[in-house]
This record gives C-alpha cells, sequence and structure tokens, in this order.
C-alpha cells in the first residue's frame, strides 16, 4: 500500500469525521500485524509491531472512555475476529459479550487487544524459565484463524506463517548455545508436513491441555514431533 | 599471481577494487575485480562521475556559519537501484581520515582522505599537508552474509545496521560492523613493502631447486603497490535474540555495548564467547510489551556511563558503576507531551530513533520523527533546544502511517564543535540547525547541483497554499528518496550523506 513514488493528497485526509479516522486507522492496523511472510522471509521489526499494538490500544481505551464498549477482559489472550465482510472487530467465543452491530451504525466494537506475539515472529531462543501455564498460550482456534485472515487463505498457508509461542522454552536456550549441524530447510519441512515449527514435548503436553489446539489433528502429528525432537536434540 | 590472489581474498574477506576510470562501486563492477591486484587508487582519478570542489579562498566574517557546497558523489547514476547497494550506515573514524560505509548486501566500503603536500603560504619551502583533500576508496569487504536461522524458519539478512571504529593504537584500523544479530572486528591493514630475495623460494613463489643455491641471501624489504587488507578478527555472535540496532565502543576503548530492542550487552573486545547484560526490558510476558530499546550509546568521556533511548520517546542514562544490571537508570529523560499536538500517532512519532552525545560529553542529541532535541544531562525534565524538520508533515501522519514511512529511523549528527546538528528528511533534503544562532536550513543531496565552488541552494518546502517560485509542495515530495543516514567528520565541517544508493560529500566554502 502507498509505495508508489509520488504521493497525491490522500483520500483519507478528506474524510475529516473522529470515528472515520480511527475506523481507518483500525482498518490499516490490523492490516499491518498481519504478517505477510511470503513478501519477506525475515523476521518482522518489532519496534513496528509494538508501535502499531499501541497504537490499536491507545484506540481501544478511547473508545472505552466514550463508553462505546461493554468491559472487556483486559489480559488479552483472545485474538480479535476480524469479521471479512464489515470492519467491525467482534470479540471471541470465549467471553461471549453481545454488542450490538448495526451495519450502518457508526459505533464501534473492539475486541480485546491480541498478544503481540500472535502476529510477531517467534521469539523462542532464549534462556529463561518458562511458566507454560495454559492461560499463556494464546487460545486460537481455526475458526478464528479463518476469520482474522482472509478467506483466500488456505489454512497451511496460515500455519506456516504463524509462528506461536511456546516460545521461552529451555530446551530451545540448550539447542541454541550448542552447536548444532544445522538442519536442511528440507529436513526440518518433511519432518512434519503440518507445520514448519518443532515443538518441544513440555510445550506439546500444553498443548494437548489447551481447550483447542489445531495441531492436535491426528496421532501422526505427535509422531512427527517426537522425531523433530529426536533431530534437534541429536539424539 | 591470479590464483593466489583469489585464495588470499577468500581468506581475508579482502575485496579491494582498482582504479578504472569511470567505474563505480556497484555490486557488479565489484564481483568482476577481485582477479585483479588491488592497490589504492590516486587522488582524482575517479573519473567523469566525480566533481571536486578545489581548495577556495577563506571565507571569513559570516559569524561562524557554515556554507556548504558540494564536494563529491559516490555511486552509480543509474536509476534503477540495487537493492544490495542501498547504503545503510555511514561512519567517520576519529581524524575523519576513514569514512566507511556499510550496505544492505553485507559490504563494508571504507574511503580514505587524500592528502596535498603543499607548500605553506607564507614560507615556501615549508611544506604542509593539506587536508582538504578527496575521499576515495580505501578498501571494500563482505563484512556480513545472510544466514538462514533453521529454528524459526527465518532469514537473517546481511545489512549493516551499524559500523563504529576503534581509536587506533597501531598501524592497524579496527573496525566493529553488525547486522541484525552478529558483530563482527575487523582489521584493516596496509603493506606497502614486501621482502624480496628470500632462500628457498623466487619471487613467484616457485620453489628454487636446492642444487642451484649456492650462497645465502638477506631478504630485503622494498616497496610495492599499496595493499589494503581487511581481515575478520573477532565474531560476537549468538547473544542477541532480537535485532542489534546499536553498538558503541567505550571511551576506555577495551569494551563496547551491543543493543537490540529489549535488551544490552556488554562486551570485551578480546572475549567473544561471553557477554554480560546489562539492560534487560523483556517482560515475563510478552503480551505485556510496550516499549522497546531503539539506541544506545557510551558516554564519550566517562566510560561508565550509557543511554539508552525508547519507543516511547524516553532516554535513560545508565551508570554501570552502580549495578551490574542496569535497568534501574540514574536519569530519565522524558519531556511531557504537548496535549494541543495530541493524535492518534503521538506515540509513533515520539519514538526515537537516535541518540548522539556531544562531543564535550555535556549534551546529547534526540532523533523523533518530527524533530530533534538538544538535552543536558544534568536536566532530565525537558531538552533545553528542540527543532523541527519536517513540521509540515504532520497534517500528514495517517497517510504516512498507512505506506510506512513513519516508521523510518533517521540518524543525527553534531559538528565538531557541538554547535550545528544535522538530519535527513525525505525527497533527498537534509536539515542543519546552528545552536548558537537559532538559524536551520534545507539543503538538498542531488546530482543537479554539482557545480564545484557553488554554495548549495536552500531548499523550502510549502505546506499549503500559494506556492512561492523556487518551492517544492509537500504533496510532490519524494518519500522513497530520505536520508536516514549520515555523518559529520569529527573536526571539519564535511558531511557524509548517504543518499539510498550514493554517497554525497559536501564541504564548507571555507
Amino acid at each position: 500500500m502507498g509505495q508508489g513514488i509520488k504521493r497525491k493528497l490522500d483520500v483519507y485526509e478528506t474524510e475529516k469525521t473522529p470515528q472515520n479516522q480511527r475506523q481507518s486507522i483500525v482498518d490499516i492496523s490490523v492490516c499491518k500485524l498481519q504478517v505477510n511472510k511470503s513478501v519477506k522471509k525475515v523476521e518482522p521489526s518489532l519496534l513496528r509491531s509494538v508501535l502499531i499494538l499501541n497504537t490499536l490500544k491507545h484506540i481501544e481505551s478511547e473508545l472505552r472512555k466514550e463508553g462505546h464498549c461493554a468491559p472487556t477482559n483486559t489480559t488479552a489472550m483472545d485474538i480479535p475476529e476480524v469479521n471479512p465482510n464489515s470492519t467491525v472487530i467482534d470479540f471471541l467465543p470465549d467471553q461471549p459479550i453481545q454488542v450490538s452491530n448495526d451495519s450502518n451504525s457508526a459505533t464501534e466494537q473492539f475486541g480485546p487487544l491480541p498478544s503481540i506475539d500472535t502476529f510477531v515472529g517467534n521469539r523462542s531462543v532464549s534462556s529463561e524459565k518458562i511458566t507454560m501455564e495454559t492461560s499463556s498460550f494464546p487460545v486460537i482456534t481455526e475458526s478464528s484463524l479463518t476469520t482474522i485472515y482472509p478467506t483466500t487463505l488456505r489454512i497451511d498457508d496460515i500455519f506456516n506463517d504463524l509462528e506461536f509461542n511456546i516460545a521461552d522454552y529451555d530446551i530451545f536456550s540448550s539447542v541454541g548455545n550448542n552447536k548444532l549441524t544445522p538442519l536442511s530447510a528440507d529436513e526440518v519441512l518433511h519432518s512434519c508436513p503440518n507445520s514448519s515449527s518443532p515443538f518441544g514435548s513440555d510445550s506439546f503436553a500444553t498443548l494437548s491441555n489447551a481447550s483447542l489446539s489445531p495441531f492436535c489433528k491426528s496421532e501422526s502429528a505427535f509422531e512427527d514431533l517426537d522425531n523433530i525432537m529426536q533431530i534437534l536434540v541429536g539424539s | 599471481m591470479n590464483g593466489s590472489t583469489q585464495r588470499l581474498a577468500r581468506d581475508t574477506g579482502m575485496i579491494s577494487p582498482t582504479k578504472e576510470k569511470g567505474s563505480t562501486f556497484g555490486s557488479k563492477q565489484l564481483h568482476k575485480i577481485q582477479s585483479m591486484l588491488h592497490h589504492r587508487p590516486r587522488a582524482g582519478s575517479w573519473g567523469s562521475k566525480e566533481k571536486t570542489d578545489k581548495h577556495l579562498q577563506n571565507n571569513h566574517g559570516n559569524g561562524g556559519e557554515i556554507q556548504w557546497c558540494f564536494s563529491q558523489v559516490k555511486g552509480t547514476i543509474e536509476e534503477d537501484i540495487t537493492e544490495a547497494d542501498i547504503i545503510s550506515c555511514v561512519e567517520f573514524n576519529h581524524n575523519g581520515e576513514l569514512l566507511a560505509t556499510g550496505d544492505k548486501g553485507g559490504r563494508v566500503v571504507i574511503f580514505q582522505r587524500d592528502g596535498k603536500v603543499e607548500d605553506q603560504p607564507h614560507s615556501p619551502g615549508n611544506k604542509s599537508f593539506h587536508t582538504h583533500g578527496e575521499y576515495n576508496v580505501y578498501s571494500t569487504f563482505q563484512s556480513h552474509e545472510p544466514e538462514f536461522d533453521y529454528l524459526k524458519s527465518l532469514e537473517i539478512e546481511e545489512k549493516i545496521n551499524k559500523i563504529r571504529w576503534l581509536q587506533r593504537s597501531n598501524p592497524a584500523n579496527f573496525l566493529l560492523s553488525t547486522n541484525d544479530k552478529t558483530i563482527k572486528l575487523w582489521k584493516v591493514t596496509e603493506r606497502d613493502k614486501r621482502a624480496e630475495g628470500y632462500n628457498l623460494k623466487d619471487d613467484s613463489g616457485i620453489l628454487r631447486d636446492p642444487t642451484s643455491i649456492t650462497s645465502l641471501r638477506i631478504p630485503l624489504l622494498k616497496p610495492m603497490e599499496l595493499l589494503v587488507e581487511a581481515s575478520p578478527r573477532r565474531i560476537f555472535a549468538n547473544a542477541h535474540t532480537y535485532h542489534i540496532n546499536s553498538i558503541s565502543v567505550n571511551s576506555d576503548q577495551e569494551t563496547y555495548l551491543s543493543a537490540d530492542d529489549l535488551r544490552i550487552n556488554l562486551w570485551h573486545l578480546e572475549v567473544t564467547n561471553q557477554s554480560f547484560n546489562i539492560v534487560d526490558i523483556k517482560p515475563a510476558n510478552m503480551e505485556e510489551l510496550t516499549e522497546v530499546i531503539t539506541a544506545a550509546e557510551f558516554h564519550p568521556t566517562e566510560c561508565n556511563l550509557f543511554v539508552y533511548s525508547s519507543s516511547k520517546g524516553t532516554i535513560r542514562l545508565c551508570d554501570m558503576r552502580e549495578r551490574a544490571l542496569c535497568d534501574k537508570h540514574a536519569k530519565l529523560f522524558e519531556e511531557p507531551e504537548d496535549p494541543t499536538n495530541r493524535s492518534f500517532f503521538s506515540e509513533i512519532i515520539s519514538s526515537i530513533s537516535d541518540v548522539k552525545f556531544s562531543h564535550n560529553g555535556r549534551y546529547m542529541v534526540t532523533r523523533d520523527y518530527l524533530s530533534v532535541k538538544v538535552w543536558d544531562l544534568q536536566m532530565d525534565s525537558k531538552p533545553i533546544e528542540t527543532f523541527q524538520v519536517h513540521e509540515y508533515l504532520r497534517s500528514k501522519l495517517c497517510s504516512l502511517y498507512e505506506n510506512d514511512c513513519i516508521f523510518d529511523k533517521f540518524e543525527c549528527a553534531w559538528s565538531g564543535n557541538d554547535r550545528h546538528i544535522m538530519t535527513g528528511s525525505y525527497n533527498n533534503f537534509f536539515r542543519m540547525f546552528d545552536r548558537e544562532s537559532k538559524k536551520d536550513v534545507t539543503l538538498e543531496a542531488s546530482r543537479e547541483n554539482v557545480k564545484p565552488k557553488t554554495v548549495l541552494k536552500p531548499r523550502k518546502v510549502c505546506s499549503g497554499g500559494k506556492r512561492k517560485k523556487e518551492e517544492i509542495s509537500v504533496d510532490c515530495l519524494d518519500f522513497n528518496r530520505k536520508i536516514l543516514h549520515s555523518a559529520w567528520h569529527p573536526q571539519e565541517n564535511i558531511l557524509a550523506v548517504a543518499a539510498t544508493n550514493n554517497l554525497y560529500l559536501f564541504a564548507s566554502k571555507d
């Protein structure tokens, strides 16, 4: 968007109403946070993601002050569903709060903001201990994923793009510090047909405990993940 | 000789271009010339692309204000920009004799200033080393290569984020260069002598037939064409989870810091397998992350002090003597927000993209999206001076947010005497601020202004209403031509300005 050489007066400048501008900023922000890995294979900038997220949070608090939102769960772990048919953001089913949704209404709805990890690449290499409580795992449902991303994306594309926050393992820290023979891309991909991210056994237990997980699809997934773990720890 | 030169290039990472008339240092030429013997090009031999500013008569009496003239431009004039040629950092060394640039392709190009030996004006026969020389290519090498992180299935760019010189303590020059993840210490050495007359080998390296050796001879050092070699001396890797945005060498010249989005590490130049974490702002729960580190720098003289800036517009001064982990700052510099200017983008435009200490160590300058601010280290409540860089963009923030320009990170620089500050803008404009006279000027880095001896014409942007003749309207600015990286000579009024894939050198008229 907007990659042109010379800029003309942008159409957004002409719509001066604060709500319109607010809505358009929200739209732009959500688009920006969708990591488009087909364009760039590099980790997205954390600074940029944080700034965009803070802008969204700022708008959310403004809306709340103006009384547009029902009280939300501010420990935001749910991902807002973006209905591709409208530009309104709804809550996730986890806490079903019905907000009236007039298609012509100027009021905006706003869900709890997602964790930054949902949009930012995996930051797995770290030497901290993880507290793998279920609550720290972003609850991602298949249905919510399809509504966040345009329906034209296949589920496989989504899973390949997303790096989940199974971050901060000990296992990955020890892996990162040791000199391992790097796996070829082929080896990693072939060992896990459903996703490009290997998971550790700790997190897998959490995965199976989590209410919904896109990876608990079949027994073969378990075996694949075990294979990956063996490759990683060099056993 | 070709074969051995090739091996040398691979081992040491040395690539130095020969002087070729009309050649540029674009990527195509670099790869072609690896097989040739390297030597430093002589002054004034860079061909038609360059126009040089010859030394002029002294021009005093302008109140200390600087009149800038075009001096040199390096790089291709082709319209199509090769991504790898985009300059990503510019840095003078401590006496300004060397100028290093890094690019997106992971290469480092070092320019050296040529001096002319001339008669002193008042005593002919006494020669003085005339320092108003040109900068010419001295050495080029591939510093970083792209890497692939298999765990995250992501590429690590080879783009050079920062270069910092060490002060010279021996005839070799050392610099640190870093990409997103790895810092390297490079040693740049000159060789202008060669030993000739070995006993066991002849001059081309072929072993002599032992039976033909009838007497011993002592090898003699003979001069040779200057050869500049760069070799990686240390590699500091695996210490940063996030992208490195700054490196800064301490005044003790033994340690340096490296900063990524959430952590700052302290290194000893001799030790590559260990670094100390001195700042960590990563929250236990990443969902609570609201602020990242954007830049960090050591104090120029106090080896225990450093500052780091944040995405929320704050600067923290830390003292390493107080505690090992400097999460708690000694001073927090923050200006309260101006309520009249609040917008959705207030936080984004307050994010500090660069922080630099003044040479005397009493002040620091910060650059946020629309302004530069000078802070007195003794006063943390507000800056002592604020200069608007391109206030006409304030009404365009929504569009700039949409096209991502609002996230551009501009650098800033002090003049050698700490009186002036410069920073870049769009449309290849750059801004100069005189702290004493409070005057500012907008200049353009363009090949159209390449008349030697002529002072650069100030540019002006009009934000609306009637456009005067020489002015340019905000809507006509080219947001793809931005000056993010620039450097000011440490002692003289010479500016190195990176405009995408070209490097401009400007000098003051006197």
